[in-house]
């Protein structure tokens, strides 16, 4: 029964990585599969799956959909570039700043979707090759991502199964995406940015836009951006309030739906719903492995190749930093945070000595997401829009870039594991 | 019958409702359009563009002919599209530019993006045509035909015989002789 449902987890994985299956309907044919195999009784189905992260996810979900038709994302593009005075250098890496930023605390792949077109606007205007400029966002949005508990979904997942707080996610996680990020973008500037000059009457071009003009609804932005400003300061009290962030992410969708005005069909078209559940049959689909053994299996294999936290730690960092590259990090995470569980209660860690492999876990699976062009979706998304502008965002130009960056991310990574948190 | 009042007003609510029907059927009858027309009736002749002439040239039929939308015939005569002013538009704006919801911050280099519109006008029919055309048999009724336009959106049928254009039927072609209105 365990091998059959390892079987089923990699079929299905499979199925969708090389695009042959839609994600949702695969992970849910898997899920009733498992179920019905018995491999899962329906009752530990129901209760795999992680409301927690859910909620989380749709809350949010509500939230981006309304603050993206203000205009904001493309007012803020602008403001960025022209903060760079048009000079294309700086603008690379101001967008990659406010990407990063963004990432954080609204989903990555709605974040670079978002941006997408204005980058292009303004790389016309600059007359510069619009390639670098997306590939710093999207490299950016990833490591930006890693920085919060809401800005990836790895993180999300990890957050609500563990409860850790929305705080000790910045706390722990903030010094080592910081600078990873100001490394990636001092590298990036030096070998894109630096080559790039503009002349005057373009750099005019940028200074001449009307960035307010991009603002389409004023009172819309003042509201949505309130209701957000106030469900991430709400975020920022969980250990005040004890309020999961789920239940803030809630209660911030429902007072925006009210607040802004805008159709509640309209605010819950932009939830994702593939996306939700595709989570849901995931869930399932782990817990099977859990159920049958075969998570605590891998734990086993985890505590016997490594037998102190440090190497634990790095493992767990590189790891994941290399599956991350090549299979989606969600799955992976999922599957991790039991086998982590499971490791802390077989080596009797507490939960502060088991903290640090929960760091580790993030950082390797959202940093790894950079590796190759499949590592994460936000870098499938851009290839695809790109594709159809006509703009080269192939595998190998983006790998050879992402591959020895995120091997450095990485090594930064551990070298803050090994150094602050043990 | 217990209560002979109610099954009297019912009979007469039955009676009155039933006259207000009638009439309304008379009514629409009298006002109706025409019931003898058929398709072949409506099909006027149509110019038409070859999928590999350039864009410019589809452009210049339709302002010549002052019709929105041509049908895109290869060598024998078989429609294989349709191209109207909005698919050559919508193809000579680079797409990324469509995905924003508004484009009113761009001030002074709108020019930027003129020379995409002209080098547009220079690809091939083929690639800025819809594919989905509306082709109608010659034989088929006005009802489908009209069916057809407003569910694809399209301001005109391609009317065929074995398979070859014969012409088209528009929108306002089909709509008005049905009323009865003449094209002056």
């Amino acid at each position: 029964m365990a091998l059959f449902a390892v079987a089923v987890f990699a079929v299905v994985l499979a199925l969708f990585a090389l695009e042959l299956v839609h994600r949702t309907p695969a992970v849910l044919g898997g899920a009733a599969l498992l179920i019905i195999a018995g491999a899962i009784a329906e009752e530990e189905a129901v209760e795999a799956v992680n409301w927690e992260t859910l909620g989380l996810l749709v809350g949010m979900m509500i939230l981006v959909g309304i603050l993206k038709h203000t205009g904001l994302f493309t007012y803020l593009a602008i403001r960025s570039a022209q903060l760079a005075r048009g000079s294309p250098g700086r603008v690379l890496v101001y967008l990659g700043l406010i990407t990063a930023l963004l990432s954080a605390f609204l989903d990555n792949v709605t974040t670079v979707l978002l941006l997408f077109p204005v980058t292009l606007v303004i790389a016309r205007i600059l007359d510069q090759d619009p390639l670098p400029f997306l590939l710093v966002e999207v490299l950016c949005s990833n490591i930006g991502g890693t920085a919060t508990l809401i800005g990836d979904p790895p993180n999300i997942i990890i957050g609500t199964a563990t409860g850790l707080s929305f705080n000790a996610f910045i706390a722990n996680l903030v010094p080592p995406v910081a600078a990873t990020l100001l490394l990636t973008l001092a590298i990036l500037w030096a070998v894109y940015g630096r080559r790039m000059a503009a002349a005057e009457e373009q750099r005019k071009g940028v200074m001449a836009q009307d960035a307010r003009a991009a603002i389409r609804d004023g009172r819309l932005l003042v509201r949505a951006g309130l209701v957000t400003a106030a469900t991430v300061g709400a975020f920022f009290l969980q250990d005040l309030t004890g309020l999961s962030p789920a239940v803030v992410a809630l209660a911030g969708a429902a007072v925006a739906m009210i607040v802004c005005g805008t159709r509640v069909e309209r605010c819950l078209e932009e939830v994702e719903w593939p996306t939700i559940l595709f989570f849901v049959g995931l869930f399932v689909m782990v817990g099977a492995l859990e159920a049958t053994g075969v998570v605590g299996a891998i734990a086993d294999a985890l505590a016997s190749a490594s037998d102190s936290r440090a190497a634990t730690a790095a493992l767990i960092i590189w790891g994941s930093g290399a599956a991350s590259a090549v299979i989606d990090n969600i799955p992976f995470t999922a599957t991790m945070v039991p086998v982590i569980e499971e490791l802390g209660a077989a080596k009797g860690y507490s939960p502060a000595e088991l903290e640090p492999l929960w760091w580790s876990l993030s950082l390797g699976a959202c940093l790894g997401g950079n590796a190759t062009l499949i590592g994460a979706s936000a870098n499938l998304v851009v290839a695809g829009m790109s594709e159809r502008e006509g703009i080269a965002f192939t595998f190998w130009r983006f790998t050879k870039v992402g591959l020895p960056l995120t091997a450095l991310a990485l090594a930064v990574s551990t070298a803050y594991v090994l150094l602050f948190q043990l | 019958m217990r209560h002979p009042g109610l099954a009297a007003t019912a009979a007469l609510e039955w009676f009155v409702q039933g006259q207000a029907r009638w009439r309304c059927r008379v009514a629409e009858r009298e006002g109706s359009g025409r019931e003898d027309l058929s398709l072949r009736d409506l099909v006027r002749p149509s110019a038409s563009v070859s999928p590999d002439a350039p864009a410019r040239e589809a452009l210049r039929l339709l302002l010549e002919h002052r019709v929105p939308g041509l049908p895109v015939v290869d060598g024998e005569g078989r429609p294989v599209g349709f191209v109207s002013d909005g698919n050559l538009l919508a193809s000579a704006l680079p797409r990324y530019l469509t995905m924003m919801e508004d484009l009113s911050f761009v001030r002074e280099t709108g020019d930027e993006w003129v020379h995409y519109l002209a080098e547009a006008a220079d690809r091939p029919v083929r690639e800025v045509m819809s594919e989905k055309v509306a082709t109608v048999d010659a034989d088929t009724s006005e009802l489908e035909a009209a069916r057809e336009m407003v569910v694809e959106g399209v301001s005109s049928v391609v009317v065929t015989e074995n398979g070859r254009m014969i012409g088209v039927v528009s929108r306002l072609d089909l709509y008005a002789a049905i009323i009865g209105l003449k094209r002056e």
